[in-house]
């Protein structure tokens, strides 16, 4: 453990010296911000949310979970589609954006996580079906699906 | 100074938690555990069209960096991952555009954040604990904080820290880095993170297809191999092709302390 000649706290990964070493060989580094995970009243540091769908939004875009913080600036954020119960395709496994029913290269829903300066909004997207193409149109009844998002207190802006 | 077999350091737990025998993911400091450490956030607005390759950021660290991209999208912000491959060599972050739009070019706005950990370094760490207690409130009165060049630590904005008791840093519990080798079950190549933890992790994946210059931020489950998901037990597997030409390919599980399970799931039917 080592103060740094301008300011703050640097741990050493072990055969490392804090006095010198790169950012690479430390384990913590206060001249470098770190992604800080928001802590909400209830001691938790990821939202899950459980989705099931009783119906299918009409074409276009759905509100379907809002989240407030409040910052006052965009924060950063991670979300993860966690776990899905269906056996009809829903990629995007760990970020922000999930397809559903993805056919060669038209996706006819989506599920996007974002963030604003107030809010974390959830949206289901859902595309008009392509014609001459045979595709079926999606089906959301019985999906159901679990989103995680973090949000961390680090502004989005540089 | 916890006493979790004969490490040295620091560990701080979170307020209300005894630090000598607090769970991993009830840590907020442990000299056991990295963390990730933002070397920069850049946005970059650039005009793309299909089946083109373009440069995103020059970062110039000498290695392959972690690293994320989000869309900025009229101010708010989408983690990104689909619409675009996005790859890191030791000098820069590309995008190469996937989104058809007969011809036409593509106005997005990226938001790229670079860590200070190579993607190509393999960690290792103990699980001391994973017996979670129960943990009071946060004061901030009590902790560790480092503010910012210029910021006072009496600021009640978090974006004016370093680091910051009151909030959770995500503790890294491994990276595995390692040749993703040939799948005698499949006819491609595939590597596996095993889960040593009792709870299913966050984690994130990458992969390399070039013999290590350039990694990928790989796409979930479902999509063309290179593709990597989490199995029920937490285990990582990275999916993988194998044309043939013996070039080697790395993956770059990246696992944290942080559970997927931490709190229940909020019941919501649309």
């Amino acid at each position: 453990m080592s103060v740094v000649n301008d300011y703050g706290l640097v741990i050493s990964e072990e055969g490392y010296d804090a006095e010198n070493c790169a950012p690479e060989n430390t384990i913590f580094d206060t001249r470098y911000d770190t992604p800080k995970a928001l802590i909400d009243e209830t001691l938790n540091t990821v939202r899950r949310f459980n989705f099931l769908f009783t119906t299918t939004p009409p074409v276009g875009t759905t509100r379907i979970k809002t989240i407030t913080h409040n910052f006052g600036y965009t924060p950063l954020i991670f979300s993860y589609l966690d776990r899905y119960v269906s056996s009809s395709p829903l990629y995007g496994f760990t970020v922000g954006r999930f397809y559903v029913a993805v056919t060669g290269i038209y996706w006819l829903g989506q599920i996007t996580v974002k963030a604003t300066s107030t809010e974390i909004q959830i949206d289901f997207v859902r595309q008009p079906l392509p014609s001459g193409q045979g595709l079926s149109d999606i089906n959301m009844v019985g999906k159901n699906f679990t989103i995680n998002v973090y949000i961390f207190s680090n502004d989005s802006k540089p | 100074m916890a006493e979790q077999s004969n490490v040295y350091g620091v560990i701080a737990s979170m307020l209300g938690v005894d630090a000598f025998d607090a769970a991993d993911q009830d840590l907020i400091l442990s000299s056991a555990f990295p963390m990730l450490k933002i070397e920069s956030i850049t946005e970059v607005t650039l005009s793309t069209v299909y089946g083109n390759s373009y440069d995103l950021v020059t970062h110039n660290l000498g290695y392959p960096p972690f690293f994320l991209v989000f869309e900025r999208v009229g101010g708010a912000l989408i983690h990104e991952f689909f619409t675009s491959l996005f790859e890191t060599t030791s000098e820069k972050i590309t995008m190469f555009d996937y989104v058809f739009n007969s011809g036409n070019p593509t106005t997005k706005t990226y938001v790229v954040l670079i860590c200070r950990n190579p993607l190509n370094k393999a960690i290792s760490t103990p699980v001391f604990s994973t017996q979670s207690r129960e943990a009071a409130l946060r004061d901030r009165n009590y902790g560790l904080i480092t503010s910012k060049p210029g910021k006072s630590t009496d600021s009640t904005d978090m974006r004016d820290f370093t680091f910051h008791s009151n909030a959770r840093n995500l503790l890294i519990h491994a990276v595995d880095y390692r040749e993703i080798v040939t799948d005698p079950a499949t006819s491609g190549r595939s590597m596996t993170w095993v889960n040593d933890l009792p709870y299913r992790p966050i984690f994130f994946g990458y992969c390399s297809i070039d013999g290590g210059n350039k990694y990928r931020f790989l796409y979930g489950g479902g999509q063309a191999a290179p593709n990597y998901n989490q199995l029920d037990n937490g285990d990582v597997k990275i999916t993988d092709f194998d044309d043939g030409s013996g070039t080697k390919h790395y993956g770059s599980i990246w696992v944290f302390k942080d559970p997927f399970t931490l709190s229940a799931s909020e019941q919501v039917t649309i």
